[in-house]
């Protein structure tokens, strides 16, 4: 009897050449710091991949506070994108994170083509990093992030700078404050792209009426968490349709039925986000939920049920 | 090689009480995990109420209390409701379940060599310093350290823990609206005895909104008193990822409330 009903279903997936993860849930990046603030809680074995804080060429400070507000089924942030730098993440956090089975990628971002080129090189052959996730869509620094993730052509000149410089599968994450987030996805689709992840958050903004000031203190945010789930499947199922790459679904998932509607929609894999900041174990519960349904459904391999969306 | 990290930290409370204490005020009574056990003053916890169906973030709380409770703790937290995360609290019932996660941060220094310690609080903020004031009384060889606490509010319907402190040492009361004790700051009710207070034999500690902290600094500027504050920002996880939360600090950049903090020296503190 090989095939007892309980014997656990086929998790793997491949997300582009050469990155294969053991499950399809990951940790969206700027949610789990550098996994080590969530070792306490999860079991980081368990992860198919965590994606760490953004990374840029020199440590950043960031934007001043405050920097967060919850906002109805959702929140919005501004954190202007503070991080270790790129060195000390390979000096101090990587090594940490090496020691776990899990896939690390790293997630980079910069204000020029040249930055980002210089990023990858830095991080080629970093032993124990899996793959790099290219931030092309973060709304919060003024320079930088949305006028890359706007523009298909300055996405693919990016994605090419990055695929140049790095020998590691590129994840291009996109930002969903455009237009048509598909034909931007065919631009890093077309320069070389391994894979692109969606959505990043979406602009918003909130007010304090008593005082009459933003909640948050660039006066602009990302909202993030459930609030943004239908749009964020809405754009999945849009690019799954016009690309050919593997596609990561993020926004706004916190349990395995949340998850699940992403992979039928065509997402090869997801992000797990907000939801960690509300539970530090959301990550564990949303495989567990994607578990328990392809027990309950037969399912054998999760990628049986990738794309499988009746319409 | 793999890192065993088969660790679950105990990530719900079951609530045993919770109590209207005074206007908009609460007094929260959870039943936890033996870890929290290990909470020390200072500390806080982000609770979250309404399980898995409300999407919610936690809400930071300095813990008030911690003893033990059977094989588990019981944690205790002070509460103004304030906005939805805290309205929500409020309808806590006893046997409700509740998300926690903590003890999370770095709590206050307890200095052993000093003959006084001083608790400037305002509003809830008297939650971590009764904890503190506690702990204090508890250290066998700080037996005889006098314990003065000042305890503010904006009405003297609002004044909470003034008992408990009482019972330790004594304990000054001012209200903004004088309905209770000093009429104005109490910021103001402390900086008026600071005279009497040596410099190298008393540990000063506030908890209390920005504002009253700003004016401890000021109050406290040109003077060589060690100063701890418990400070309070809006969080996101409470656990040092998010990166929501921060303090401008004089050394430069940003520090993390719910890691660096949420006790600063209050000297190292900008508040712009």
């Amino acid at each position: 009897m090989t095939d007892r009903a309980d014997r656990p279903p086929r998790m793997e997936v491949t997300i582009g050449r050469g990155l294969t993860l053991k499950n399809p849930v990951m940790a969206a990046s700027g949610t789990f710091g550098y996994g080590e603030e969530f070792a306490r809680y999860v079991d980081l074995n368990s992860l198919g991949a965590i994606v760490v804080k953004g990374l840029s060429l020199e440590p950043a400070s960031g934007n001043p506070p405050p920097r967060i507000m919850e906002t109805p089924c959702g929140m919005l942030n501004s954190i202007g994108l503070q991080n270790v730098g790129v060195k000390a993440f390979l000096a101090e956090k990587l090594p940490f994170l090496r020691d776990y089975d899990t896939a690390v990628i790293a997630n980079i971002f910069g204000e020029t083509v040249d930055e980002y080129a210089r990023l990858s090189e830095i991080l080629s052959g970093a032993p124990g990093l899996k793959a790099v996730e290219v931030n092309v869509s973060c709304p919060n620094v003024e320079k930088g992030g949305i006028a890359f993730g706007s523009d298909p052509d300055r996405v693919a000149e990016v994605t090419r700078a990055v695929k140049g410089s790095v020998d590691l599968p590129v994840i291009v994450k996109l930002s969903p404050n455009v237009t048509d987030i598909a034909l931007i996805a065919e631009a890093a689709e077309g320069a070389g792209a391994d894979a692109v992840s969606l959505i990043n958050t979406l602009k918003g903004m909130s007010i304090d009426v008593e005082r009459k000031v933003p909640h948050i203190g660039k006066v602009i945010g990302g909202l993030s968490g459930p609030a943004i789930r239908p749009i964020a499947l809405r754009m999945v199922w849009e690019v799954v349709n016009r690309v050919s790459i593997p596609v990561i679904g993020i926004g706004g998932i916190v349990d395995g039925n949340d998850a699940l509607q992403f992979l039928i929609a065509g997402a090869r894999a997801v992000q797990v986000g907000t939801a960690n900041f509300m539970d530090p174990m959301a990550t564990t519960k949303v495989l567990e939920g994607i578990t328990n349904y392809m027990y309950r459904h037969s399912v054998r391999d999760i990628n049986d049920l990738i794309g499988t969306l009746r319409v | 090689m793999t890192c065993d990290s088969n660790v679950k930290w105990p990530l719900s409370g079951e609530v045993k009480r919770n109590r209207k204490v005074t206007d908009n005020h609460y007094h929260l009574v959870l039943h936890a995990g033996k870890e929290y056990l290990s909470s020390s003053p200072g500390q806080f916890l982000m609770i979250r109420p309404g399980g898995r169906d409300v999407s919610l973030l936690g809400r930071p709380m300095s813990i008030y209390a911690v003893n033990k409770d059977g094989d588990g703790a019981c944690v205790e937290v002070l509460y103004r409701v304030a906005g939805r995360g805290t309205g929500l609290m409020a309808q806590l019932k006893e046997g409700e379940m509740v998300g926690v996660v903590g003890p999370l941060g770095k709590g206050f220094t307890l200095y052993r060599d000093k003959k006084r310690v001083v608790l400037v609080a305002g509003g809830v903020g008297v939650a971590p310093l009764t904890f503190l004031a506690k702990a204090y009384r508890n250290l066998p060889e700080t037996g005889s350290v006098e314990v003065v606490s000042y305890i503010g509010a904006r009405s003297g319907t609002c004044i909470v823990g003034k008992g408990e402190l009482g019972s330790i040492g004594r304990v000054s009361v001012s209200s903004d609206d004088g309905t209770c004790g000093h009429h104005g700051l109490v910021t103001d009710l402390f900086a008026k005895d600071l005279g009497v207070f040596e410099e190298d034999e008393t540990a000063v500690y506030a908890c209390g909104p920005s504002p009253m902290l700003k004016k401890m600094q000021e109050i406290m500027r040109d003077r060589s008193f060690i100063v701890q504050a418990s400070l309070e920002e809006r969080m996101a996880c409470g656990i040092g990822a998010c990166l929501g939360c921060v303090v401008r600090v004089k050394r430069g950049g940003y520090a993390r409330v719910c890691t660096e903090g949420p006790v600063f020296n209050l000297k190292e503190v900008c508040f712009d």
